[in-house]
Parts: C-alpha cells; sequence; structure tokens
C-alpha cells in the first residue's frame, strides 16, 4: 500500500482543485491549521507535523486552553521546538499591552469590572484573541501549526474576525483584523488540514468543514488526512449476522470493520489524501509513541513532491 | 421496561429522577449516538423526552436518519415504534436549533412590545450574534434547555453539548451574562452621563474607543439602550437557568472511550462540576472492545491491534477503579459505569439507536 494514495479527480472543478492539493504542500506554509471533528487525531497529527517541521525551522505548536495545562505555558519541546497553551484571558491581557502601551493605562483598563466582563461574555472575543495570539507569533517562527478546537468552535475562531472586524470598523483594532484576514487567507501563507477518521460522520463532516473553510477563506489550501485506518484482516471472519450493529470476534470486528472504512472513504473519492495507519498502542500510555510513527510517517510524505 | 436489556441501576434512577440530563465528553467518543440511544431508551420506559443536540456539525440528524431536523421538535415516537418493533410508552422527540431561530424566540420572551424587539434586532452587534459560528451557541442552548424544561409536554429533556474538555465556558454562560448586565453596567451605557461617576470607568471608555472606534462605542451604547428594556426579564431567565443548572433536577452524564486518558479528564471534571454544585451523575463508556474475543496467539495484524486496544482498555479500567476507590465517601464513589460495545458498522438510524439503547450495561467496576 502506498502512503499517498489517489491523486486529483480530473472531475473537480477548478475552484475546488485550487481549495485541495497535495499533502506535501503542508510542509511550505508558515501557519498550519490542524482541524476536524474532536477524536479524530488532531493533536496527533498536529504534534507530528510540528516535530516534521521544526528538523528545519523553528517551530511553535499552539494547543487550544488545554485545561490539564497552565494558561500561556510555552513548553520547550527542543531548541527548535516550542508548545504554547494559547489561553483566551491571558492573550486578551497581552494584546491590551501591546496596543494601549502606558503600563498605567493598561491596569486601569484590564483591572475594570466592566472590561473584564464585557472580555469574557461577549460571544467570540475569545476566539478573537486567540487567533490574534497565533498571528502576532508569525515574528517569532518560521512555522506555526495549531491544534484546532473541534468543528464548530474551530470556525468560530476564523469568523469572529469578520464578525468584530466589521464592528470596530475604522479602528485600530479593526485594522489588524483586516491585516489577519489578509494573512490567514493566502493559500502561500496558510494551510489547513483536516483530520478525519474513516467513519461516516467525521468524512461527512470534513467535507462540510472544507466549504465552511472556503466560505470564509475563498483561496484556502485544504488537505486531507484519513487517520487511524484498520488494518485489513488476513484470517477468516467466520460466519455473522450482517444485521447485529457489534460483531462478536475479533476477526469478525476486524474483518467488518476495514470493509466499513473502504465504502466510507468512497465520500472522499474526489480528493487527495493521505493515509495513516491504526498505529496499535505498545505502551499503555500511547501518545507520544503514535506520535513518533506518524512523524515517521509524514517525513516520508514530505519528500514525496 | 424491556427484560431483554441489562439493567443499571445509577442509569434507571438519573433516568427516572431527573427532568433535564446534560451529556458532557470530549469529541469522537459517541457523544450524540448514546445521547440519542438514552432519550431512547427513556422514550421506552414510558417518559415524554426531548433530546437537543447543539453541536454545531449538525450531528444527530445523521444518528437519527434525518436528512435535516427543523427548528420545531420532531415528533419519532411512530419511527421509534416501527423500528423497534414495540410499543413505546412515552414519546420521543429530537431538536437541532438553529442560532437565529432561537435567538428571536429568546428575545421575544423577554418582552411584548414589537418596538423593543425590533431595536434589539436591528443593533448590529446583536444582529452579528444571531449568527452562525458567532459564538452564542451556548447561550442559546442553554435558553433552549429552559424553553423546553418550562413546559408541560415533556417529562425529560437531554441536552447534547459541543464536544470540549472545557464543557466549564457553557455552564458559566448565564452567570457571566448576568453579572454583564447587572445594572450598574447597563445602566452606564443607558445613562452616559454616568461616566462621570467613575474615573476607572471614563479611562477605560476612553482606551476602549480608541482601540474599537467612536462606531462600536455608538454601537455598545445601542446595545445598552436596546437591552435595557428587557434587562430585568433577561437577568431574571439568567437566574432561571443558574437556578436550574444547580438543582437536583439536573443531572450530569459524561460520555468518554475507555482509554488511559479519560481517567484524568473525568477526574478535572467532576472536580469542576462538584466546585459549581452541580449534579454529577455517572460515566458512560462507549466504544469499548471488551466484548470481542481474540484467538491466542493474535492471527494477524488486524487481531493483535485489537489486542492491543483491549489490553489499553484494561488499563483504563484500573484506573477508573483506582480513582474511584481514592474517593470513598464523596459522589465519585456513588457513579455509576455504564460499558457501550463499539459497533461494527455506522449508526443509520432508530433501530441502531434502539438496539444500542440495549446494549448499555453496568461496567464491572
Amino acid at each position: 500500500m502506498t502512503d499517498l494514495e489517489s491523486s486529483l479527480s480530473p472531475e473537480i472543478s477548478p475552484e475546488k482543485r485550487s481549495a485541495e492539493v497535495s499533502e506535501s504542500a503542508a510542509f511550505r506554509k508558515q501557519f498550519l491549521f490542524v482541524q476536524g471533528k474532536g477524536g479524530v487525531g488532531k493533536s496527533t497529527l498536529a504534534h507530528a507535523y510540528a516535530q516534521v517541521l521544526s528538523k528545519k525551522e523553528k517551530t511553535l505548536l499552539v494547543s487550544i486552553e488545554d485545561p490539564l495545562r497552565a494558561p500561556f505555558d510555552l513548553a520547550v519541546l527542543s531548541p527548535t521546538l516550542h508548545h504554547l497553551n494559547n489561553e483566551a484571558t491571558s492573550a486578551f491581557e497581552e494584546y491590551a499591552g501591546i496596543k494601549i502601551g502606558a503600563p498605567r493605562l493598561v491596569k486601569v483598563f484590564l483591572q475594570n469590572r466592566f472590561m473584564r466582563y464585557l472580555a469574557k461574555a461577549a460571544p467570540g472575543i475569545r476566539e478573537l484573541v486567540l487567533l490574534g495570539k497565533i498571528w502576532y507569533e508569525r515574528k517569532n517562527y518560521a512555522r506555526i501549526v495549531i491544534d484546532m478546537p473541534a468543528t464548530g468552535h474551530g470556525l468560530t475562531m476564523f469568523q469572529s474576525l469578520f464578525n468584530w472586524g466589521a464592528l470596530f470598523d475604522g479602528s485600530p483594532l479593526a485594522k489588524d483584523a483586516s491585516d489577519m484576514i489578509k494573512t490567514f487567507s493566502d493559500p502561500k501563507e496558510v494551510g489547513h488540514a483536516v483530520i478525519s477518521l474513516a467513519e461516516e460522520m467525521p468524512l461527512v463532516e470534513s467535507l462540510e468543514l472544507r466549504d465552511h473553510i472556503v466560505r470564509i477563506f475563498p483561496k484556502s489550501d485544504i488537505f486531507f488526512v484519513a487517520n487511524r485506518l484498520f488494518p485489513a484482516p488476513t484470517s477468516n471472519a467466520g460466519p455473522f449476522s450482517e444485521a447485529l450493529p457489534e460483531a462478536r470476534t475479533a476477526a469478525e470486528h476486524a474483518y467488518r470493520k476495514s470493509r466499513l472504512e473502504k465504502e466510507n472513504l468512497a465520500e472522499w473519492k474526489k480528493i487527495s489524501y493521505l493515509r495513516v495507519p491504526f498505529f496499535p498502542p505498545r505502551i499503555t500510555h500511547s501518545f507520544s509513541g503514535v506520535v513518533a510513527e506518524v512523524t515517521a510517517l509524514l517525513s516520508k510524505s514530505e519528500g514525496a513532491k | 421496561m424491556n427484560k431483554n436489556a441489562a439493567q443499571s441501576p445509577g442509569l434507571e434512577s438519573a433516568i427516572r429522577r431527573r427532568r433535564v440530563l446534560i451529556t458532557c465528553g470530549t469529541g469522537g467518543v459517541g457523544k450524540t449516538t448514546v445521547s440519542a440511544s438514552l432519550a431512547v431508551r427513556a422514550a421506552c420506559e414510558g417518559k415524554r423526552v426531548i433530546v437537543i443536540t447543539i453541536d454545531p456539525a449538525k450531528r444527530l440528524a445523521t444518528s437519527l436518519g434525518l436528512e435535516s431536523l427543523g427548528h420545531e421538535p420532531t415528533d419519532l415516537t411512530a419511527a421509534l415504534e416501527k423500528a423497534s418493533g414495540r410499543e413505546v410508552s412515552g414519546k420521543l422527540f429530537a431538536l437541532m436549533p438553529k442560532s437565529a431561530e432561537s435567538f428571536e424566540r429568546l428575545i421575544r420572551s423577554l418582552t411584548t412590545k414589537e418596538e423593543a424587539v425590533q431595536r434589539i434586532f436591528k443593533n448590529p452587534i446583536l444582529k452579528t450574534f444571531s449568527q452562525e459560528f458567532s459564538g452564542t451557541n451556548e447561550y442559546l442552548a442553554l435558553e433552549e434547555l429552559m424553553y423546553f424544561y418550562s413546559r408541560s409536554d415533556y417529562d425529560l429533556v437531554i441536552l447534547d453539548t459541543p464536544p470540549s474538555r472545557n464543557t466549564l465556558s457553557f455552564l458559566e454562560a448565564p452567570q457571566l451574562m448576568a453579572k454583564f448586565f447587572e445594572e450598574k453596567f447597563i445602566r452606564f451605557l443607558v445613562i452616559p452621563a454616568n461616566r462621570l461617576l467613575a474615573f476607572g470607568m471614563r479611562k477605560t471608555f476612553s482606551i476602549l474607543e480608541r482601540l474599537t472606534g467612536a462606531g462600536f462605542i455608538h454601537q455598545l451604547f445601542d446595545f445598552g439602550g436596546a437591552m435595557f428594556e428587557v434587562q430585568e426579564n433577561f437577568l431574571k431567565k439568567l437566574h432561571a437557568i443558574h437556578d436550574l443548572l444547580g438543582s437536583d433536577e439536573v443531572g450530569f452524564l459524561m460520555v468518554a472511550a475507555p482509554t488511559p486518558e479519560s481517567a484524568p479528564e473525568i477526574g478535572h471534571f467532576l472536580a469542576q462540576i462538584r466546585e459549581r454544585g452541580f449534579h454529577f451523575d455517572g460515566v458512560l463508556l462507549n466504544r469499548s472492545l471488551g466484548h470481542l474475543t481474540t484467538n491466542t496467539p493474535p492471527a494477524d495484524e488486524a487481531e493483535k491491534l485489537i489486542d492491543a486496544l483491549k489490553a489499553r482498555e484494561n488499563v483504563a479500567y484500573q484506573d477508573l477503579r483506582a480513582a474511584a476507590n481514592a474517593q470513598r465517601g464523596s459522589e465519585l464513589e456513588k457513579l455509576f459505569y455504564v460499558r457501550i460495545p463499539e459497533l461494527a458498522r455506522d449508526v443509520h438510524g432508530l433501530e441502531d439507536l434502539y438496539h444500542v439503547s440495549r446494549l448499555f450495561e453496568p461496567a464491572p467496576l
């Protein structure tokens, strides 16, 4: 099996084609937004992409509000790979500091209760400042990989730029919002890696996600990853009932699962995507082990230009 | 209740006692499927139940085999009877709220004055909030929850929350909004002369104006003026939602996959729930592979993978047991765990949801 399977189908319209490029292009952008439905392996892929990129250039991996880490914590994973836990309140404070300047005024502003509630309660403001922090770091890192929140929240981050940009019309904040839109809508600067499992709902949702991204940023470069693909079984599944949704034996489960995945991937028949196999957890707390396997796979994909 | 279905006293008691069940959890654990199956189970036990999904990705529709759910609840009782081949003593409804409609209903519930309604709809700030992906889903979900809770035609409302490790932002929404609408601020926005009152406030506003522009400040004052008329009713509503969430009519359920990450995640979530005085009912562990029999030694790569995943699942159960043991005397000890097997095909409709609702079994913890 080749890792880089299938190519762009000739049936795709020119607009679609520009929105879906070969996955090796993922390695040529300053910003890589790793997106998809919850639980499809966004974090694994984001870590792996960041690992590969950091071998050549200074890279920042951004997580969004991981509750198990301190806000704004910056972990140094290697000299060229830093890992930020982006968090809205800290981002808001940092941004206010940059914009207002005079420390005394910043203090008055941030300590005002009205402002504090406004910043927390106004829908979309948290998403806006989270994205602002990512944009701001473009000066400090050659590559930025963002482990985005699940579909809806991720899209809110992009949409907030337009919503608040319009409300702040003619102001310095609107200027920043419009500069951010300019950067994030440029396919030379930004790539979107849409991750999915070979299950019906994530696959359908990944195409909806693509359409939403293209609606917000029409020229986006979007690449797809089918993650955690079940190995094709070689042993006999034995007799079983198709009517029962759950299998009885491992052999039956493997047979039905890999057959189902093949059928489901028909949803993606018109797009080019990277196939990532389901790596068995070698150790119980398996995250770093799996990241290493996926990183090795992506390194190969980077070479295949 | 059907005698073929496995009994889980904790789960049955939650369905019987609560008027609202809120399912939480990270993405990809089958939260929507589990929530819908739970609703099916409750309907079969005689409850008139409505399941609401606010996931912006509209997944309930797929689970229920419906093209798209409207803004009004869809009655699925007859379809469930057909799919299950049995009489359903309760009723089953499903709803996927749409931002714009929820927002309009919320505003109209606050005032009968058409003029006030129109003023709110015209404000650019509020207009923005009624759109999709504007970040208002959390607020509107709670509004939907409150609306269906207060109607006498439903015994049980099941709310499927958006996937998040931070479900708390969603629970904090009414309180945050309420603080913002406390009269001090809104009065300030309505009567700009009040700016004379506080130096800090005056300074803050001049900075805000410099950053966001005069146009925005004008809209903000207009927003204050528009909301002032409905402020009292809005505050009442926000407090009512907050009180409801903390009352013993509402139970929180966590849906998780049996992986080693679950124990810390459940622990974190439980701590947050406890901090707010909410009621945590239990954990539904979905996508378990424990039921699959394997050959020794494994016949091929696929079986090796399943063996490895089963081993990992056992570690997850050990971690959960250890966490429960460490919490003797607290509510974690009383929690129920339900195990739901991973399916070998996609869930297509009510027939499958009915089947899944029969598979909930108490985990041997």
